[in-house]
């Protein structure tokens, strides 16, 4: 049975903001996307990426991260550093 | 030739970023020559080449004009099936790329083009019986109207018109030798051709990245390779405004340039401090693909004073208000904005048969665009006659997204600077939603500035006619 607890993982939780602002069909694997590396994620839609990300782990980006957001697991350590523990 | 090989053989011309590998004017000028040599054809031909901001791509580029034949330039990133309509219309003798276009590749084999060794730094495609369709002498560059949708739609320029801009800016931009410009736009889009373009007809520097401002990469290059100049689009200026530019230590840029779009007064105003505090210079422009790139630039010294205005026209150039087919050049009246000078395109092209034709303008171009001139000869544009929109700097023309969505119902389409809305007599909120993304794809904006919208009923004229007027009421 799925609980509410395990869909909310912080990972799935980034999956699901990567989804929604890069406008991708649902269950699109993200883990492996890189900036620029699908039409989808460009400049436009970077920093709608930088808002979902932020606003679902309620954390600010400064310079530093936007700029380094350039991959999906990069994501993964910049959300590391605002104190975001992702498990597994 | 384009680039001034008067220059002094050693200064740079080209800088690759990738490898800090440098270019001279020497070195460039012998490399143009060589592949323009192995581009001869008898005839004047087609080249399609499809661009990065790279030194292949520029040297093809140089070497096809050089070689005296007509060049279309297209994103290496070209979807495929757009790539296969732009090869059946325009059946170009040659295609050129600096490195393995990923989908293009087998859209390029499946219309029978062979590899061709070429040693000019890229890959090079020929068809031995492609071709047919003369070409007119002067034509030089085939540039897109549009960006994003994979429009058919060509601008035609002469080589004399792309000179002369790239000289005309060169100019009011007072570009030196020792200027290095970094690639911040794609070379396919007429205001990334331009800045290459006019550094290199005056000897200065181009550092070529394919990176963009949001890449710590592309600032490591603007400060390693100690950039002057950058230029970009209102979108730019606001990412840059995100990532907290002014804090960025950049002692050697001096000049910014601002032109596809219209860039609010008040960032206008804070970028033009920001730069004149570190004793640099910040330029707003006006343009259209269709006068090669630059039509207006505004001094930078004339801000803050002439905030909002567009510029004043580039040397050799003359800018007038038409009210009911009658030009002025008188301050205040407001009208279509027409723009003469020897920059304005020969016409427009959607295949081959169109590159036999000669200039049709005369040298003289209705912008499509609305505004008036102040005393000083400063433009000032309030709106536009086409129905055409520019959602963070991409050209969308707005009848075209009507067009590609008519199939599925009545749809009207009404746009802003910020986004597009189509109104549609038809779906529920999974079709339409199903339609936004698919329109997304299609035009490559982000679904997020693309609404669709469900009405009853579009609002229609007496005439039968789409009450735009009305729908704009309901957009802003």
């Amino acid at each position: 049975m799925v609980t509410t607890q395990e869909v909310n993982l912080p990972l799935d939780r980034l999956r699901e903001a990567f989804v929604t602002a890069l406008g991708l069909p649902e269950g699109y694997d993200v883990t492996g996307l890189e900036y620029r590396s699908i039409v989808e994620w460009d400049s436009l839609a970077h920093l709608t990426l930088v808002t979902t990300i932020e606003m679902t782990f309620d954390v600010m980006f400064d310079t530093t991260d936007v700029l380094g957001l350039s991959s999906f697991s990069a994501c993964v350590e910049i959300l590391k550093r605002h104190g975001v523990t992702f498990d597994g | 030739m384009i680039p001034d090989l008067a220059t002094e053989p050693d200064s740079p011309a080209l800088v690759d970023s990738a490898g800090g590998e440098v270019w001279s004017y020497g070195r460039l000028g012998a490399a143009i020559r060589v592949a323009a040599d192995l581009l001869g054809r008898p005839r004047k031909s087609l080249v399609f080449c499809l661009c990065r901001n790279d030194p292949a791509t520029v040297i093809a580029y140089l070497a096809a004009v050089e070689a005296g034949h007509s060049v279309m330039l297209l994103d290496s990133a070209v979807r495929e099936d757009v790539l296969t309509d732009l090869l059946a219309r325009y059946s170009p003798e040659l295609v050129l790329a600096s490195a393995d276009p990923k989908a293009g590749a087998s859209a390029i084999a499946d219309c029978g083009y062979r590899t061709q060794e070429l040693r000019t730094g890229g890959i090079g495609w020929a068809r031995s019986e492609a071709g047919g369709g003369t070409l007119h002498p002067d034509l030089g560059v085939l540039l897109p109207t549009s960006g994003t949708t994979g429009s058919p739609k060509f601008v035609r320029l002469a080589t004399s018109a792309v000179s002369s801009n790239a000289r005309s800016i060169a100019t009011a931009l007072a570009i030196v030798a020792s200027d290095r410009a970094v690639s911040s736009l794609p070379l396919h889009y007429s205001y990334g051709l331009s800045v290459l373009n006019s550094h290199l007809a005056i000897g200065a520097c181009v550092v070529l990245t394919d990176r963009g401002p949001l890449e710590q990469p592309f600032w490591d290059v603007v400060r390693g390779h100690r950039c002057t100049s950058f230029a970009g689009v209102p979108y730019s200026y606001q990412l840059l405004e995100r990532i907290g530019f002014d804090r960025f230590d950049l002692p050697d840029l001096r000049t910014m340039t601002q032109a596809g779009g219209k860039l609010d007064d008040t960032r206008v105003e804070r970028f033009h401090r920001l730069m004149a505090s570190r004793g640099g210079r910040f330029f707003v422009m006006y343009g259209q693909t269709e006068a090669t790139a630059r039509i207006a630039i505004l001094p930078a010294d004339f801000l803050p004073r002439k905030l909002g205005s567009a510029g004043r026209a580039i040397p050799g150039g003359r800018l007038e208000i038409e009210v009911q087919g009658v030009a002025t050049d008188r301050a205040a009246v407001t009208g279509e904005i027409v723009y003469t000078g020897p920059n304005v395109m020969m016409g427009y092209a959607t295949g081959r048969a169109d590159l036999a034709r000669g200039d049709e303008l005369g040298g003289r171009l209705h912008t499509g665009d609305l505004g008036y001139l102040d005393e000083d000869g400063c433009l000032y544009i309030s709106g536009r006659t086409k129905r055409i929109s520019k959602v963070s700097g991409y050209r969308v023309d707005l009848d075209e997204v009507e067009a590609r969505l008519a199939p599925n119902g009545p749809t009207a389409v009404v746009g802003t600077d910020e986004t597009i809305v189509a109104f549609c007599e038809y779906g529920d909120e999974d079709s339409l939603g199903r339609l936004r993304i698919e329109l997304s794809r299609a035009l490559s904006l982000h679904y997020q500035v693309i609404q669709l919208r469900r009405v009853d009923a579009l609002p229609r004229m007496p005439s039968g006619k789409v009450n735009y007027a009305a729908l704009e009421a309901l957009v802003r």
